[in-house]
């Protein structure tokens, strides 16, 4: 597996993480809900932060453990291209529905925290359909 | 199971037929992992037209000696 496609799909499980995580809070499995949109903004903030620090954690022991280790591959890169397809459908799918349901009486942290539940849900398609190509093929 | 492509190919052949080079060699031979050349091996993948000749240029042959079109003809 190259450095790349290793560093990509733990970027997924990272940001997979961070959304759960606020979902979480929203939901009052833990933390407590949002009490306003700049405080939410401020969380998403704070992770995206957190997710970027990670990914600059991991881009730099990926590259010094693997220095000599391929940096592409084509047929990591098929599997990346189908996967993003998987996710494309996802997205539009998760959008759609919440399209649907937003004139049903959704406040709009309902609507925000919807779209994030949307990100985590396309990132977890994401994470199967590269794991389930890599395996069995394109 | 994904659709298997309609290329045979003898990589594995004339691996043995080339000191028993390992995959590994061959993978970085050509530019690819490991897991790419068991891929192209098992018939789960298709090379690339690139990776393709570099493979039948590693192996001294020519494309043709390496991958074979295997469906059938009806089909």
């Amino acid at each position: 597996m190259t450095t790349y496609f290793r560093s990509d799909f733990i970027a997924s499980l990272v940001s997979i993480l961070g959304g759960v995580v606020i979902l979480g809070a929203y939901l009052g499995l833990w933390w407590h809900p949002p009490a306003n949109g700049i405080e939410l903004y401020v969380r998403i903030g704070i992770a995206v932060v957190l997710i970027v620090i990670a990914m600059i954690a991991v881009g730099i022991f990926l590259g010094v453990s693997d220095r000599d280790g391929l940096k592409s591959d084509e047929r990591e890169a098929l599997v990346g291209v189908y996967a993003m397809r998987n996710t494309c459908y996802a997205y539009s799918g998760g959008v759609a529905l919440v399209f649907l349901r937003a004139f049903d009486g959704m406040t709009a942290m309902d609507v925000a925290h919807a779209m994030i539940g949307i990100i985590v849900g396309a990132e977890i398609v994401r994470v199967a359909s590269l794991v389930w190509y890599l395996r069995r093929g394109v | 199971m994904a659709r298997r492509p309609p290329i045979g190919n003898r990589i594995r052949a004339l691996r043995e037929q080339h000191g028993n080079m390992s995959q590994a060699a061959l993978a970085e031979a050509i530019g690819v992992t490991r897991q790419t050349v068991i891929a192209m091996e098992q018939g789960r993948y298709s090379p690339s037209l690139e990776s393709a000749f570099r493979i039948s240029r590693v192996f001294g042959v020519g494309v043709e000696d390496v991958f074979s079109w295997t469906e059938p003809p009806d089909s």
